[in-house]
């Protein structure tokens, strides 16, 4: 995320290193792709509902405010993708149960999901940690 | 989280923008060499009260995940909807107030 600066990364660090004794991981906890394809997604929307009190917050500055956003305008694409993947999946799972699907649609959804997972999860991460969100 | 360690990261919080508020003062300001430290702090922190907010948020979805784990699925359906849902409302916000900094930007000057 180049448009941040390494003074806000810093900074960034600085809280997270405050709070990343007591986090809770919930990628870590997953097993399946599809979970973790789950988890990155939740994670992403907290991370942005952050960034959206983050823009409401007074006492930032506004040049600060536009990097953050901009940021977080950034994964959104990824994110997005990875959304279309999860629901490319589950509808792939559900007609195979319901005997309309094959096997092959839902490896292929498997696939492409794990193609966005490993896309948007960086980027995921990344914005956590500067928002303060960050894991451990 | 716990409760003690939510108390700490309040107190953390609050003590970081005590300082920076002293910091701003003008009477300070103009004894001590801080420059922009009161912005930086409380960017601080801003960032630092961002972070305890996920964290309840992310003890939430750990739930979630780890109901979907017991049951050997993922999120329902409702759950994928419902973190959807939160996703399109700060997008428009976030895009809301991006806009607005655009337009304030390019208003001439007067």
């Amino acid at each position: 995320m180049k448009v941040i600066s390494s003074r806000t990364l810093v900074l960034a660090a600085i809280a997270t290193f405050a709070i990343a004794a007591c986090a809770h991981d919930p990628v870590a906890d997953s097993k399946t792709i599809e979970q973790k394809a789950d988890a990155v997604y939740g994670e992403y929307v907290i991370a942005k509902e952050q960034v959206q009190a983050l823009l409401a917050d007074p006492s930032v500055d506004a040049a600060t405010k536009t990097k953050i956003a901009n940021a977080t305008v950034a994964t959104t694409p990824a994110a997005d993708d990875l959304f279309s993947g999860l629901t490319a999946y589950s509808s792939a799972e559900s007609d195979l149960v319901a005997s309309k699907g094959t096997q092959a649609a839902v490896d292929t959804a498997v696939a492409n999901l794990s193609k966005w997972l490993a896309q948007a999860q960086p980027l995921v991460d990344e914005l956590m940690t500067l928002v303060g969100g960050a894991k451990k | 989280m716990t409760t003690s360690v939510q108390s700490v990261l309040a107190a953390v919080v609050s003590i970081t923008r005590t300082v920076a508020g002293v910091l701003s003062n003008p009477v300070v300001a103009a004894v001590l060499p801080t420059g922009a430290i009161p912005g930086y702090l409380l960017l601080a922190a801003a960032l630092a009260e961002r972070g305890e907010a996920a964290q309840g948020d992310l003890v939430a979805l750990d739930a979630q995940i780890k109901a979907a784990v017991a049951q050997g699925r993922g999120l329902s359906v409702d759950e994928l909807a419902q973190w959807k849902q939160r996703d399109d409302v700060a997008t428009a916000s976030i895009a809301t107030w991006l806009a607005a900094q655009a337009n304030a930007k390019a208003a001439p000057a007067k």
